[in-house]
């Protein structure tokens, strides 16, 4: 047994074990359990042989590429439903995150919805892959900075309008300045 | 003229500069006396809103740093508000200094400009304006575009030196570029059809703290000024705020 396959049979069992106590907890959360048993069991085979998803088309690079790109989409999309439902994040931002997301896990469903990029520019599955989460980014960059610069402009007007209302109040104690 | 003051607001946007500021608000008062004056602090580090308070004008205290452009802008929407015709502009660095008022305010009171700039390079004496010259050669540059641009000579673009009435006061306390204000100032105006005038003044170097444009910035400065007057002319004129509809009762 080589490092890596021990490595990962400590990953898998803990995964598993995870699982089993979100499974069996008060406060069920049986589906996501049941998912990280499933994954832990297959990374579990996958230590104990190598070789074992061989025949199972998983040594191709855009095969174990898909994975990656499902394990990501879904990453994405539950932090940021996550967050949306604890008021975390606003609607209007989380939308971009969702769309990337099911972007994501429809290029990891079907690998061909990417065939027209790489048809046209030549790339690989995995080189247009990157570049379409590249271009998602940066949309999501230059949200960031629209939203920013709105907030800039708020926050001048909110400092401005705070500064006059306070010397306005000066002012006023200024003339009602109790006599004697 | 007298009457033009009476109706005058000096605002001073000052940052960090409580060591020159009772001197240059005396300085004021000396010039154009009876005038209201109005200090923006914009949130200095130092002493600077209780230092202008202790000599009795009306003071700003901006609770975050703006920048120039914001921190002049909280002036004209104060003077705008409370129904001043004309406003002043003089920094708290000491680099304009009050004296030369009285030239600004007899250019606007023949009546035929929207805005006055006290400029630098006008008259025709070397000795009163030092400056580096790579800062010097930045200058002259922006004032050949600016000129070109406005269709009208510009020989100072940097100076916030000025005088403004009314219908400015209006426009600009809606909008008003954030940083380095003064060049792209210049062509908005322009382009809503006010009138500017410059008219030459003595500056005196800076007594107490540092430009807003260090050396490093001075690249920055051209980069950021060059782009928003590139920008502003591909943005068509806001006609509701052009010089012939601008409202000049409170709404």
């Amino acid at each position: 047994m080589t490092l890596q396959q021990i490595i990962l049979a400590v990953i898998s069992l803990s995964m598993v074990g995870l699982g089993i106590r979100m499974v069996t907890q008060k406060q069920k959360r049986f589906f996501l359990g049941l998912a990280w048993i499933t994954i832990g069991i297959g990374c579990a085979l996958a230590a104990y042989n190598p070789s074992y998803f061989h025949d199972k088309n998983a040594a191709s690079l855009v095969f174990r590429m898909r994975i990656v790109l499902g394990f990501l989409s879904a990453l994405v999309l539950m932090i940021t439903l996550e967050a949306v439902r604890r008021f975390a994040m606003e609607e209007r931002y989380a939308l971009i995150w969702v769309f990337t997301g099911v972007i994501l896990l429809i290029f990891a469903i079907y690998p061909d919805a990417v065939g027209w990029l790489a048809a046209l520019t030549g790339m690989q599955y995995v080189s247009a892959i990157t570049m379409v989460v590249f271009a998602f980014l940066l949309l999501v960059a230059f949200d960031f900075s629209l939203a920013l610069s709105e907030l800039r402009a708020d926050q001048r007007r909110i400092c401005q309008h705070a500064a006059e209302l306070e010397l306005r109040i000066k002012e006023l104690e200024k003339l009602n300045r109790p006599r004697g | 003229m007298d009457d033009i003051l009476k109706k005058t607001l000096v605002i001073i946007p000052a940052f960090n500069e409580q060591a020159a500021l009772p001197s240059l608000i005396a300085e004021v008062r000396l010039a154009v006396p009876g005038t209201d004056i109005l200090v923006i602090n914009d949130c200095s580090l130092d002493r600077t809103a209780a230092v202008a308070r202790s000599t009795g004008v009306f003071v700003l205290d901006l609770p975050c740093n703006l920048g120039v452009g914001g921190a002049v802008q909280a002036g004209f929407r104060f003077a705008y508000s409370h129904g001043y015709d004309y406003i002043i502009r003089c920094d708290g660095d000491g680099q304009h200094p009050p004296s030369e008022i009285p030239k600004l305010v007899k250019a606007m009171s023949t009546g035929d400009v929207d805005l006055v700039v006290a400029s630098r390079f006008l008259e025709n004496d070397k000795e009163s304006y030092k400056s580096t010259t790579f800062r010097h050669a930045g200058i002259r540059g922006l004032a050949f575009l600016l000129t070109l641009i406005c269709r009208a000579r510009v020989t100072d673009p940097t100076s916030g030196f000025q005088m403004m009435n009314r219908p400015l006061i209006s426009y600009f306390s809606r909008s008003y570029p954030l940083d380095y204000p003064e060049p792209e100032s210049l062509a908005l105006l322009r382009r809503q059809g006010y009138r500017f005038r410059e008219v030459g003044a003595r500056f005196r170097p800076r007594t107490t703290g540092v430009s807003s444009i260090h050396s490093g910035g001075a690249f920055y400065y051209m980069l950021k000024v060059g782009l928003a007057l590139a920008v502003d002319r591909a943005r068509p004129v806001d006609i509701r705020f052009a010089r012939h509809n601008i409202p000049l009762e409170m709404p």
